[in-house]
């Protein structure tokens, strides 16, 4: 009994020597190796551990990533209870003081990120300029303002641009403001100095800005490769620079300009202004963007396009993806008219086509009608092709056979019947006399010579179900689908 | 594999752990992996055995051994695509390589040598490793893991406490 009770006790003993012995290789570690060690821990427990011991007081205070959101500050017990402007005014006070709190201890070295997600609105300016005073003078390479709520409350918070400046050349590479109201002083043009000075800014994403109207980025010293901006409703002008490479907007459609060419290699445009997809294509693109290689539109189509009468082609471009939406027209809009991209962008290599249409009860279909086609524009390098919505009408199952006969080395086309983008208007409403999944095997299937179709299995049923009241689609059970010859 | 200057073998990089045992890899390995290695190799000649020795005197064995294995590995996932599985594969490889069997003691050992070499890459994964050990463990747990000593005096505690009030510690 002695015996065993003394190896076991110094069995512990090792243990205990063992732990001593790591946790004193732990504290003696570089100093920047016990902070990317505090980084990788959410910032609350990071800050626990100053209760650890003497030593660990000040471990957490080179945290490198200071994100700051009702989530990570505020604690449940806030969300109980109704939400009045005055429970609103009370998370937002103790929001402050808690971030005021942290950035007190913080030694402002080695921040790579500032992320600052709350719901600001109405004045309130001070410790937004406070934290983004500390977010410049510690150097950090990202910064996120989002000020945005699910309500619309009051107005936005204002923030001066200026104050991302700084008056040493700025470390920010990555930059993104949402629900900001951006002050700016008179005559000024606009985001104009805050790309002059920040160098090495290579992101930046502005989201709700409602009263910006011109952005000017074209200062020779940017270093800006992709520019966001989402729902700046105000949006007039925006001059781009040289270096940019991707471009992603939603917003009131405006040029791009400079007319120059600009080096932008990826694009997805969502005008908010119904506009027409081969028009915009084929008009507003050109001359601008030369070396574009990847364009995501998304539309809502109301007529069919006027094209000029020679088309640009497009080099460079390999991936083309159209989302396309129309609501029930008296100029309906050809999905054949499409083909033309084929002929406009040799070189491309996947194409992409997601419609979404309004059917109403009054349209026909076109029974027993021929099918159209186009003379033949053999393509060499398509290889893969998405659709979706492919409701198995009469302009989409031309387009689809049109480019399965033209495709030479296509390796997959793949057609889904169900649509795959929402609707921004309006609802669907009519019956469907057509089953596109039907539509797709009867007319599609046989032309595919080299077994490169997928055809997606939607019975039409659960695309009805989806969008038709009850009492409509009982009577339209029994009707049959249309034929084409 | 790295050129090698004509008329020469392939360069290699060797480190040396505590008992004088040596551990190589190929140049083109370590230069993948270690910041002082790329930056070594451009100011140092090589002469006579074509092999750069690297002391890691005061460092165990299996560390150093470790080490290299991850060097090795890194440098072969280097040359091989990315794709969704390769990095599904490099993350269970990191699970394994700092499985349950490393204790603490070799896992700071590791991390020395990493620093060494100026690994970044390893010095993430372990830090990686730390951070996961601790998180979500209240303060205490964190002591029993870690090893740490409590040596706060009550009014440093309180004062810490007032400064974050807003965590419950």
């Amino acid at each position: 009994m002695g015996k065993r009770s003394l190896n076991s006790e110094k069995h512990m003993h090792g243990t205990t020597a063992k732990k001593k012995r790591s946790g004193l290789q732990l504290s003696n570690m570089p100093t920047d190796i016990l902070c990317s060690i505090m980084s990788k821990l959410p910032l609350k427990e990071a800050v626990r551990t100053s209760i650890l011991s003497q030593q660990w007081k000040y471990h957490w205070c080179c945290h490198s990533n200071l994100e700051f959101s009702f989530t990570s500050m505020l604690s449940s017990h806030h969300l109980g209870g109704p939400i009045t402007a005055d429970s609103r005014n009370l998370m937002k006070q103790e929001f402050i003081e808690r971030v005021d709190a942290v950035l007190k201890q913080h030694s402002g070295l080695g921040v790579e990120n500032f992320r600052v997600w709350f719901p600001f609105n109405n004045g309130n300016t001070d410790p937004i300029e406070r934290w983004v005073n500390f977010a410049v003078a510690s150097k950090t390479k990202h910064l996120t303002l989002n000020f945005s709520s699910a309500r619309c409350i009051g107005k936005p918070c204002i923030f001066d641009l200026r104050l991302l400046d700084g008056s040493v050349s700025s470390h920010l590479q990555y930059v993104e403001l949402s629900s900001v109201f951006l002050q700016l002083p008179v005559g000024f043009k606009g985001l104009h100095l805050l790309m002059s000075n920040c160098n090495v800014l290579e992101f930046l994403r502005i989201t709700d800005c409602s009263m910006l109207t011109r952005i000017h980025i074209s200062h020779p010293s940017n270093a800006l490769k992709h520019l966001q901006v989402h729902k700046c409703r105000s949006l007039q002008v925006m001059e781009l620079n040289f270096g940019l490479i991707t471009l992603e907007y939603s917003g009131p459609l405006i040029p791009l300009s400079p007319p120059g060419t600009l080096l932008l290699t990826k694009i997805s445009m969502k005008p908010w202004d119904s506009c027409t997809a081969l028009e915009y294509i084929f008009t507003e693109l050109p001359s601008t963007v030369p070396r574009l290689e990847m364009l995501t539109l998304k539309c809502h189509e109301v007529e069919r396009a006027t094209l000029p009468e020679k088309l640009p082609k497009f080099v460079y471009l390999r991936h083309l993806r159209l989302e396309l939406s129309s609501g029930p027209l008296e100029k309906k809009v050809d999905a054949l008219d499409f083909a033309c991209l084929l002929v406009a962008a040799p070189f491309l290599e996947k194409l992409e086509f997601h419609m979404w249409r309004m059917v109403s009860v009054n349209q026909s279909y076109g029974y027993g009608q021929q099918l159209r086609s186009i003379p033949s524009q053999p393509h060499c390098h398509l290889r893969f092709v998405d659709i979706t919505g492919f409701y198995g009408q009469k302009d989409q199952l031309e387009l689809a056979l049109h480019i399965l006969r033209n495709a030479a080395m296509l390796e997959a086309m793949k057609i889904d019947p169900k649509p795959s983008i929402a609707a921004e208007y309006g609802q669907m409403q009519g019956p469907f006399f057509l089953d596109g999944y039907q539509v797709a095997r009867d007319y599609v299937l046989r032309e595919d010579k080299c077994n490169v179709l997928y055809i997606k299995h939607v019975p039409r049923k659960t695309i009805e179900a989806k969008f038709l009241s009850g009492s409509l689609w009982s009577k339209l059970r029994t009707l049959s689908y249309g034929v084409f010859v | 594999m790295a050129a090698a200057p004509s008329g020469s073998r392939t360069r290699m990089v060797t480190l040396i752990s505590k008992g004088g045992r040596n551990f190589k890899m190929p140049e083109a390995v370590a230069l993948v992996s270690s910041r002082s290695c790329r930056e070594a190799l451009d100011y140092i000649e090589y002469r006579g055995n074509n092999t750069m020795m690297i002391k890691l005197l005061d460092i165990d064995p299996k560390p150093v051994s470790m080490l290299v294995n991850f060097c090795n590995h890194m440098a072969a996932a280097a040359t091989s695509a990315a794709s969704d599985d390769a990095a599904q594969r490099m993350r269970e490889w990191e699970e394994r390589f700092l499985g349950d069997d490393v204790d603490q003691a070799l896992l700071y050992d590791l991390l020395s040598a990493a620093i060494s070499i100026q690994a970044d890459g390893l010095i993430d994964l372990v830090c990686k490793r730390v951070a996961h050990m601790i998180k979500g463990k209240t303060p205490q747990e964190i002591r029993t893991i870690l090893g740490i000593q409590d040596d706060l005096t009550p009014d440093q505690r309180d004062e810490i406490r007032t400064d974050n009030s807003w965590i419950d510690i």
